[in-house]
C-alpha cells in the first residue's frame, strides 16, 4: 500500500477514536451531533481512501452510504428531535470528565490486549486499525453504561456501531455490499425508532433522564 | 414456498395497516394467520419427509422447519387470541381506535421477521432478522404507552441493541474467518457454504467469533447477566404478545447461537461451546430461580420461569451427547407451548381482576374455573410436574447428564428444579384456591379493594365487584388445544416424532 494512503488511513482512524472520547465527554445534544458527524466523516473518508488503495469499487458505495446516512442524517434526526421535546435542562447530570476519560484510556489499553492473540491473524492494515476498533467499541459502551441522558445512551450505541464498522473495514474490507446496505439501513431504524421513544419517555416523565425510569424492579 | 412463507405475514401487516374497519382487519388478521399456517405444513411436511430445501437465498432443514412450526402455530393461536384481547382493551377504554388499528401491522410483521431469522442461510441476513425483531417488538412492547411500558420498551430496545451489535461484530468476525480460508466467494457468509468447508476454518477465529455471537444473541436469548430487559419487556407487553416474546422470540435467538453452534463443533470439536452453553445456563437457571421465588407479579413470574426455562434449554445443549440434545430441542417446544398457554391464561386473570399482583388476586377458580383449570395445569406442567412434557424432557436431560456422569451439574439442576416447584406451591394455592375474595375495582385508576365475602364495601369505594364468568370462549378453546398437546406429547411422544427430534439432534 502507499505510504502517504496508509498515513491518511491512520490518521482518519486516529480522529475516529478521538471523537469517541470528546462523545463520551460531552454533555449536550449539539454537541454529540457535531462530533458524531465529524466522527462518521472520519469513517467515511478512511473507507473512501481505502476503497481508492485497494480498487474496491463496491467500497466507495460504502463510503458514499455511510457519510449520508451518518454524517447528514443520524445527526439531523437527533437535533431535531430534542429541539422538539423543548426540554427545560438539556445537560447530562453526571460530570466527573477526569474519571470518565481515564476509564476510557484503560478501556484503549484493554482493547490493545484484548485483540494480541489474533493480530497474526489479520492483514497489515487490520493490524493497525483492529485493536483501535475495539478501543472505540469498548468506548462506546462505557458511554452507553455510564450516561443518564436516553439521547447520551443513543449515542453511545452509535459510536459501538461505528466502531464495528471501522472493524469491519479494517479486517475482511467489509461485508458483501448487498448485507453492509441492509446492515445501515436496519441501524437506521433502529435509530429512527429510538427518536420515537425519546418522545415517548417525554411525553410520559416530562424529561429523558432515565434515573425516573426505576418502577420496575422487584 | 419459502419466500411465501415469509411474505404472508408481511403482507398481512401491510393490508392490516391500511384498513380502516375493525372487523375486516381482524378478519384479514385470522385469514393470514391461517394461511401462513398452511404454508407451514406443506414445507414442514417437505423437510421432515424429502429433507432439506436450498432455494437461493432461503435453507429450511430439520432444525430451522422444526423452529419455524413453533413460530408458525404459536403466531397463529396469538392472532386469535389477540382479537378478543385487544377488544377488551378497547371495550373498557384502555386503547383507542388507531392504537387497536396499529396492532395488528406489528403483529403480523413482528411473526414476519421471526420466521426471515429461520429461512435464510446467510447469517448476516440472519442478523438483519434478528435485529427486526427487536425493532418492530419494541412498538409491541411499549403499546400501553404508559410509564411502565415505555420504561419497559427503553430497556429493551437499548439493551437488546447493544447485546446484537456485539452479534455484528461476530458475524463480521465469521466472515473473516470464512473468507481467510475459503477466498473472496459470494457465498461466503451462508451457512451450507461454511458448514461444508468447516474444517478449512481457522479455529482462534471461529473462538472469538462465537463467543461474540454468543454474547450478542445471547442477551436476546435471555441468558443472566444479560437477562435484565426480559421481565420488565414481557410484563409490560400485551399478553399476547407477552405470548410470542416468550414462547418464540426467546427461541429465534436460540436458534441464531445453534448455527454458530454447529459451525463451532465442526470446528473446534465439541466442548469450547459446550462449556458456555453450560456455565451460562446454570447461571441463569441459579439467579431465575432466587427471583421465582421472591416475585410479586404472576407475568413477572412467568418472565422468570422463561430465563429458567432457557437456562434448562442452555444446559441440555451445554451437555451435549444425542439424549441431552434430544431433551433439549424437545423442551423448546415444551417450553413455547406451556408458556404461551400460561400467558393466555394470565391475559384472562388480568383482564378481570385488573392487576399484576399476585397478593391481590385470590380465588380465580371461583371467579373463572376453566381459566383456572387450565391456569393450574399449565403450572403444574411449567415447574415439571408429570405427565406433562416438560417433565418428559426435563428427565431427558437429567438422564444425559448422567450417561456422561455429569453428577454435580444433575445435583444442581434437581435441587433448583425442587426449590422452585415449592415457589410454584407458594404463589399458585393462594391465587387459585386462595378464599375467595369479592374484588372491587374502582372505575378510575388505583389499586383494587379487597373485602372478603359478606363484608360490606366501604363507601368511598366505587365501583362493581368482579363478575362472574369467562372473559373469552375463543381464549378457552386456545387453551385446551395447547392442554391437549402437552399431555399428549407427555404421555406417548408419536414414533414420527421421536424420528424427527433425532433427526435434528444428528445435526450436532
Amino acid at each position: 500500500m502507499d505510504p502517504i494512503i496508509d498515513t491518511v488511513i491512520r490518521g482518519l482512524a486516529g480522529w475516529v477514536i478521538l471523537t469517541a472520547f470528546l462523545i463520551l465527554i460531552s454533555n449536550s445534544t449539539s454537541r454529540y451531533a457535531l462530533f458524531f458527524s465529524l466522527q462518521s466523516l472520519s469513517l467515511g473518508v478512511l473507507v473512501g481512501f481505502v476503497a481508492f488503495a485497494t480498487g474496491l469499487d463496491h467500497l466507495y458505495v460504502m463510503a458514499a452510504l455511510i457519510i449520508v446516512a451518518k454524517v447528514i442524517i443520524v445527526p439531523w434526526i437527533l437535533k431535531y428531535t430534542v429541539n422538539r421535546l423543548h426540554l427545560a435542562e438539556d445537560k447530562e447530570p453526571y460530570k466527573n470528565y477526569a474519571f470518565q476519560v481515564i476509564v476510557a484510556g484503560l478501556l484503549t489499553i484493554l482493547a490493545f490486549v484484548l485483540v494480541q492473540p489474533i493480530l497474526n491473524l489479520a492483514s497489515a492494515i487490520a493490524q493497525e486499525l483492529l485493536p483501535l476498533s475495539f478501543a472505540i467499541i469498548l468506548i462506546g459502551f462505557f458511554t452507553l453504561a455510564t450516561k443518564k441522558k436516553a439521547n447520551s445512551q443513543v449515542m453511545g450505541l452509535l459510536v459501538m456501531e461505528n466502531g464495528i464498522a471501522l472493524a469491519g473495514i479494517s479486517t475482511t474490507y467489509g461485508m458483501p455490499i448487498l448485507i453492509e446496505t441492509v446492515v445501515l439501513f436496519d441501524i437506521l431504524a433502529a435509530f429512527v425508532i429510538m427518536a420515537i421513544f425519546l418522545y415517548r419517555i417525554c411525553h410520559n416523565f416530562s424529561s429523558i433522564d432515565t434515573i425516573q425510569m426505576n418502577t420496575l424492579r422487584e | 414456498m419459502i419466500f411465501e412463507l415469509f411474505l404472508t405475514p408481511i403482507i398481512t401487516g401491510v393490508v392490516c395497516f391500511l384498513l380502516k374497519n375493525k372487523r375486516v382487519i381482524e378478519i384479514v388478521n385470522v385469514l393470514g394467520a391461517s394461511v401462513m399456517l398452511a404454508l407451514m405444513v406443506i414445507i414442514a411436511y417437505q423437510v421432515f419427509v424429502f429433507g432439506p430445501i436450498l432455494d437461493g437465498d432461503w435453507y429450511v432443514d430439520d432444525l430451522s422447519a422444526y423452529f419455524l412450526l413453533i413460530i408458525v402455530f404459536i403466531g397463529f393461536l396469538v392472532s386469535l387470541y389477540s382479537i378478543d384481547y385487544i377488544e377488551h382493551d378497547y371495550s373498557t377504554g384502555e386503547i383507542s381506535l388507531p392504537k387497536l388499528r396499529s396492532y395488528y401491522p406489528f403483529l403480523h410483521v413482528f411473526i414476519g421477521s421471526m420466521i426471515l431469522i429461520c429461512i435464510s442461510n446467510n447469517l448476516g441476513i440472519v442478523w438483519v432478522a434478528i435485529e427486526a425483531t427487536t425493532l418492530t417488538s419494541a412498538f409491541l412492547v411499549g403499546f400501553y404507552n404508559k410509564k411502565a411500558s415505555v420504561e419497559a420498551a427503553w430497556k429493551y430496545i437499548i439493551i437488546c441493541s447493544a447485546g446484537i451489535v456485539i452479534a455484528l461484530l461476530g458475524t463480521i468476525f465469521l466472515y473473516l474467518t470464512s473468507v481467510t480460508a475459503l477466498g473472496n466467494v459470494p457465498d461466503a457468509l451462508d451457512w451450507t457454504t461454511i458448514v461444508a468447508n468447516a474444517d478449512k476454518l481457522d479455529p482462534s477465529l471461529m473462538k472469538i467469533t462465537f463467543v461474540l455471537i454468543f454474547i450478542g444473541y445471547g442477551t436476546k436469548f435471555g441468558l443472566v447477566p444479560m437477562h435484565t430487559w426480559l421481565p420488565d419487556a414481557h410484563s409490560q407487553a400485551p399478553t399476547p404478545i407477552s405470548a410470542l416474546l416468550s414462547g418464540v422470540l426467546l427461541n429465534c435467538a436460540l436458534y441464531g447461537i445453534l448455527r454458530y453452534h454447529i459451525i463451532a463443533i465442526r470446528v473446534l470439536g465439541v466442548g469450547f461451546s459446550n462449556n458456555l452453553f453450560l456455565i451460562f445456563g446454570l447461571l441463569s437457571l441459579v439467579t431465575a430461580m432466587f427471583f421465582i421465588l421472591i416475585v410479586k407479579d404472576y407475568k413477572r413470574l412467568l418472565a422468570y420461569h422463561s430465563i429458567e426455562h432457557m437456562g434448562i434449554i442452555s444446559i441440555g445443549f451445554g451437555i451435549g451427547g444425542p439424549i441431552a440434545i434430544f431433551g433439549a430441542i424437545f423442551h423448546v417446544m415444551n417450553h413455547s407451548f406451556t408458556k404461551s398457554l400460561l400467558f393466555f391464561g394470565s391475559g384472562n386473570i388480568l383482564q378481570k381482576y385488573g392487576t399484576r399482583d399476585i397478593e391481590q388476586v385470590k380465588g380465580v377458580g371461583k371467579v373463572m374455573p376453566a381459566t383456572a383449570i387450565f391456569f393450574m395445569m399449565g403450572m403444574f406442567a411449567l415447574t415439571g410436574c408429570p405427565p406433562f412434557s416438560i417433565f418428559v424432557s426435563e428427565i431427558t436431560i437429567l438422564n444425559g447428564m448422567i450417561t456422561q456422569q455429569n453428577y454435580i451439574i444433575a445435583g444442581v439442576f434437581i435441587a433448583t428444579i425442587v426449590a422452585i416447584f415449592a415457589g410454584f406451591v407458594n404463589h399458585a394455592g393462594d391465587m387459585i384456591f386462595g378464599e375467595p375474595l369479592i374484588m372491587v375495582r374502582s372505575s378510575e385508576e388505583g389499586t383494587p379493594a379487597l373485602l372478603t365475602q359478606g363484608e360490606e364495601p366501604p363507601k368511598e369505594v366505587k365501583g362493581t365487584p368482579v363478575a362472574r364468568g369467562e372473559l373469552s370462549r375463543t381464549s378457552l378453546v386456545i387453551m385446551a388445544v395447547l392442554i391437549f398437546a402437552i399431555i399428549y406429547l407427555g404421555v406417548a411422544i408419536p414414533a414420527w416424532f421421536n424420528g424427527m427430534i433425532a433427526g435434528i439432534a444428528r445435526l450436532f
